[in-house]
């Protein structure tokens, strides 16, 4: 469990330098040997309860998925507490479970999309991304018409859209079946979820990256700062899983708004698209849209061939 | 006299629910049984966005006190073509040719309403049957939810907005708009100029 606090960080190392200098162990008495060991081992304990906002229970934190409702609670009200405490707001955060039976995809019509980034925007705004360093899920790629080639694709256009022989491909986390980023955490803080979600517990990320290495779609961000964001800013609707608000130097990314869909509403970007063009469902439900799109429509995903298996389909019509 | 009294009441029962079976009959005459939409499956539903209530020049005769309701007995309109008076001429006509027809999609029989091809008279409710007539792909992919937006929820209730939601049926195409805010250029980034 890392230190995210930015204040806290160095302050265990301090009392440890002066142990670090060579010492003969053999020259020292039991009783005085075991004494720095003690010392060391409660200024360490010292600095981590005092690390800032980070008490000791937070560093005790066991992971997600060891967590009992006991715990769950107790963890919560810790959130919300600290929350409280920056924001001066009572949030509600919820910790929704899987819907058996239920597993979600999206299909986007690129003929449909122009390009007006308010799912972006609508994403941001959902999910308390830090504004400065402004931290967006959704890419929008402007690519040239007959043309796939996403390295000649641009995210910062800008004006009227849609442009003349341009079109628009709104890129997120694909929430693989297959993910490389599940695979290669060390500690095992991203996981996928029944219903097709990969999520991130950011109590237990350690921030070291492998993730954003590891996933082709560049779909993962980083804390490089403590998120900033204001409280007139911030969403009270809050779920453990996915939009809290994160600490510095953790991983985060789409989470296809987990507190919203698992009770049954649309994602944030879906929900604000003008044009209609973002499709979400239950893809297990031959019924839903975008069971139907998969099964009517010529859909597409994005790098196939690395056999991720996406849940974002793509298509034209 | 109290049987000859019941019996007066029921024949008045029966006249009027022929009556009010008829008025049904008139004002909702359907083609095509088939369910509008793809149904969903176990709790789910697939609801039609309604336009009657939410048009603001809905009814017409907000303004026009007669222009709706006059026809001659063999079921004519009793009125010539309404040519564009003052109001009605802010319209902008950009679809197919021959637009400025009124009464390709409005009804000249009752202007509250719209009229198929075939003289079928619908509400507004159903205005995209009038638009599927030409735009049977479009139809087609808006029945199982390929095209136009839902909203409401994924699980229970999606409500499908129609054509007219999001295009105005005098001038369809979707208008170009301002793109929200690009993403901070990142510093020391190398713009792409389109060469070197």
């Amino acid at each position: 469990m890392a230190c995210h606090d930015p204040c806290g960080c160095e302050a265990p190392n301090e009392p440890m330098t002066a142990d670090q200098a060579p010492v003969d162990r053999h020259a020292l008495g039991r009783r005085s040997f075991l004494k720095r060991i003690m010392t060391g081992a409660a200024a360490a304990t010292t600095a981590a309860a005092g690390c800032g906002d980070l008490s000791l229970e937070q560093v005790l934190q066991r992971h997600y998925k060891e967590l009992s409702p006991a715990d769950k609670e107790r963890v919560f009200a810790r959130i919300k507490a600290q929350t409280k405490k920056r924001f001066r707001t009572d949030i509600n955060l919820v910790d929704p479970a899987p819907i058996p039976d239920v597993t979600f995809a999206f299909a986007i019509s690129l003929s449909v999309c122009n390009g007006n980034r308010a799912c972006v925007h609508a994403c941001v705004k959902e999910n308390n991304q830090s504004r400065d360093p402004a931290m967006q899920y959704i890419k929008v790629i402007e690519l040239n018409k007959g043309d796939l080639n996403l390295e000649k694709g641009d995210m910062y256009f800008e004006g009227q859209v849609p442009k003349k022989d341009k079109f628009y491909l709104p890129t997120q986390c694909n929430q693989c079946d297959n993910p490389p980023c599940v695979s290669v955490c060390p500690v095992g803080a991203t996981w996928k979820e029944q219903d097709g979600i990969v999520v991130v517990d950011y109590d237990w990320c350690i921030g070291c990256r492998y993730c954003m290495a590891a996933c082709p779609y560049e779909a993962r961000r980083f804390n490089f700062t403590t998120p900033t964001l204001a409280r007139h800013e911030l969403n009270t609707n809050q779920g453990y899983l996915s939009n809290r608000v994160r600490p510095r130097g953790v991983v985060e990314k789409c989470h296809f708004c987990l507190h919203r869909t698992r009770q049954g509403a649309y994602p944030a970007c879906a929900e604000a698209c003008p044009t209609g063009a973002r499709k979400f469902g239950n893809l297990a439900d031959p019924t839903s849209d975008v069971a139907q799109i998969v099964k009517n429509k010529r859909v597409f995903v994005l790098k196939e061939e690395l056999q991720t298996g996406p849940r974002v389909f793509y298509y034209f019509d | 006299m109290p049987k000859a009294s019941a019996i007066c009441l029921v024949a008045c029962l029966v006249a009027s629910l022929g009556l009010l079976a008829s008025g049904c009959k008139e004002d909702a005459p359907r083609l095509d049984e088939r369910p509008l939409l793809l149904k969903g499956a176990g709790k789910a539903k697939v609801v039609v966005s309604t336009r009657i209530g939410r048009s603001r020049l809905h009814p017409c005769q907000q303004c026009h006190d007669k222009v709706s309701r006059t026809q001659d007995a063999g079921g004519k309109p009793s009125h010539p073509p309404l040519p564009l008076t003052n109001k009605h001429e802010g319209l902008q006509f950009d679809h197919y040719d021959g637009i400025g027809n009124c009464y390709r999609c409005h009804s000249a029989k009752n202007m509250d309403h719209l009229e198929l091809m075939t003289g079928v008279t619908v509400t507004l409710d159903e205005s995209h049957r009038v638009c599927g007539q030409c735009h049977g792909e479009k139809m087609r992919d808006w029945r199982y939810g390929a095209h136009g937006k839902s909203i409401g929820s994924w699980a229970k209730t999606r409500y499908r907005m129609t054509c007219v939601d999001c295009h105005q049926p005098h001038s369809p195409a979707i208008k170009p708009v301002v793109a929200m805010p690009a993403p901070p250029f990142p510093k020391g980034g190398i713009p792409k100029t389109g060469g070197h």
